[in-house]
């Protein structure tokens, strides 16, 4: 599988030094890898790439994280009092609606240029892809576990904390997967709008001065930032949603 | 061992809001004494389940009253435990089937944390599962997934069974095997149990009392009971010219009902 992965990449790779090296198309827009690679081990010794790097990371992290938390808490009150979900649902159809980068000008005002700007507009940009399906999972228990909890004496605020939760765990997982990549891109935007460090900046920076092969390079690093971040969400379903993988395992070999 | 556990009083319950509400159970009286197996038939879609429901204290009734050891039940009293048709679901995935039994232990206050975790194992010795401890429900076969459900009902310390069709869903050779295992539970954990169900074979079996329901508005038609020796045996039982006579006289009403004009 690994094997098969390499190759196609590889191929890939190999295609496009070649078309950049028959000069194919612009060589100033589409240098040849080789050249990218040289560029971003450059900026890798500068250390230009990595404070980069470290900083898009970190912010889209602390906002992802933040954004888990909000949309969690958010479903876990709407699933226990009806009356608040049907009282902000309509505001949280608006904030979804909006795109991540048209905040950035308010947060500019609101927030000013500081790291709170980043993750406010990370959070902004990532709370719902949590929140809306973690609210429909837990509303949607199956009833024969309600039924089981309440004859066995359990309350309805440990039902949810105890069945419903529990049960969620595999479609909220799916919601921070989603919301993974939005907290990425809202930070490499706001980074683009407002910022003067990260990889968004750089992006702009270098594509701005006409520094092609260091874009791209950056552009590989953002890569690996979703490639990254992916992984943490992956390791981190496992102790509470690694029984659905197994379950779902089984049923495939039956 | 002759006071009454269960006794339901003219229950009537309608389902669906206002406008277009559906009388489900027009009146049902019955009452189930200490020790008592009952096994409730009916046509399909008498209202069993609704019926149910109300005895759990899942579902509020709307006239007469359900009294569990002589208190009305308007919340899921302490001392039943339901066992329903849909072992699939009704257990927990993400759980163990030895921590799914630890789930039914939320009422049990006198015991420290070792002496639920004997009592579990004790549980999952009785009702056959010794050694699937540490599996979990969707790793073993229907049977068994209904074995650890009724450990969980009876890890509450139950002393009335609730019994929701719980063996519709297994096959013919291991419900043969789940109807002797649930009498004998029933007799070493004094359970008086309430068994509903399609299978009128079964509930002539299982029971010493069968109350025999009519079609939507439910009433009780007979309430008759079982003059079967115990311990039941599933060649000799079924064998009895008592039991071939109480079965065809089921079976005789219950087609009766059918045959009126139906609305379903």
């Amino acid at each position: 599988m690994w094997f098969k992965k390499c190759v196609s990449i590889a191929l890939f790779l190999l295609l496009w030094e070649g078309i950049a090296r028959l000069e194919l198309v612009p060589n100033e827009y589409f240098p040849p890898v080789t050249q990218i690679l040289l560029a971003g081990w450059e900026m890798l010794r500068s250390g230009e790439l990595l404070l980069a790097e470290a900083q898009t990371l970190l912010r889209a992290l602390a906002g992802g994280a933040l954004s888990v938390v909000l949309g969690l808490v958010m479903a876990l009150l709407g699933a226990r009092y009806e009356l608040l979900a049907r009282m902000w649902s309509p505001l949280v159809e608006i904030v979804r609606s909006i795109p991540p980068a048209a905040i950035v000008p308010l947060a500019i005002f609101a927030l000013g240029l500081t790291p709170t700007l980043f993750i406010g507009v990370v959070v902004f940009a990532g709370f719902t892809t949590v929140y809306l399906p973690a609210l429909n999972a837990l509303v949607n228990t199956e009833p024969v576990q309600i039924y089981v909890a309440r004859t066995l004496g359990y309350s309805r605020l440990e039902t949810l904390f105890l069945v419903r939760l529990p049960a969620a765990w595999p479609e909220i997982f799916t919601g921070i997967r989603v919301t993974a990549g939005v907290a990425l891109i809202a930070a490499v935007a706001s980074e683009m709008l407002a910022g003067k460090d990260g990889l968004g900046f750089l992006l702009f920076d270098t594509a701005f001065s006409l520094r092609i092969s260091e874009m791209f390079a950056a552009m590989l690093m953002a890569a690996l930032n979703g490639i990254l971040l992916n992984q943490l969400v992956v390791w981190l379903r496992n102790p509470f949603a690694g029984w659905q993988d197994r379950l779902a395992q089984l049923g495939d070999a039956r | 061992m002759n006071d009454v556990l269960l006794s339901v009083e003219n229950i009537a319950k309608s389902l669906g809001s206002p406008p277009q509400t559906i009388p489900i159970i027009g009146s049902v009286s019955f009452a189930a004494h200490s020790g008592d197996f009952i096994s409730i038939v009916g046509p399909s879609g008498c209202g069993k389940t609704t019926l149910l429901m109300c005895l759990a204290g899942l579902l509020k009734v709307d006239a007469g009253v359900v009294r569990f050891d002589g208190k009305p039940v308007d919340e899921p009293p302490e001392g039943l435990s339901v066992v329903f048709q849909d072992y699939s679901r009704s257990l927990l995935p993400w759980k163990s089937n030895f921590d799914n039994v630890l789930f039914g232990m939320k009422r049990i206050n006198d015991m420290d944390q070792a002496a639920k975790r004997a009592w579990a194992a004790e549980l999952m010795v009785s009702v056959g599962l010794k050694g699937f401890e540490s599996h979990y429900p969707w790793q073993v076969s229907g049977g068994m997934q209904q074995r650890v459900a009724i450990a969980r009902g009876l890890a509450a310390r139950s002393r009335l069974l609730l019994l929701d069709e719980p063996l519709a869903a297994v096959d013919a050779q291991t419900r043969a095997e789940m109807q002797d295992l649930l009498l004998e539970l029933a007799r070493k954990y004094n359970q008086t149990c309430v068994l509903v169900t399609h299978d009128v074979d079964e509930a002539v079996y299982m029971a010493n009392r069968i109350v025999v329901l009519s079609k939507r508005p439910t009433t009780v038609v007979v309430d008759i009971p079982v003059e079967l020796p115990k311990p039941r045996d599933q060649l000799k039982t079924r064998e009895d010219p008592t039991y071939l006579s109480l079965r065809h006289e089921v079976i005789t009403l219950i087609r009766s009902m059918r045959a009126a004009p139906a609305s379903a």
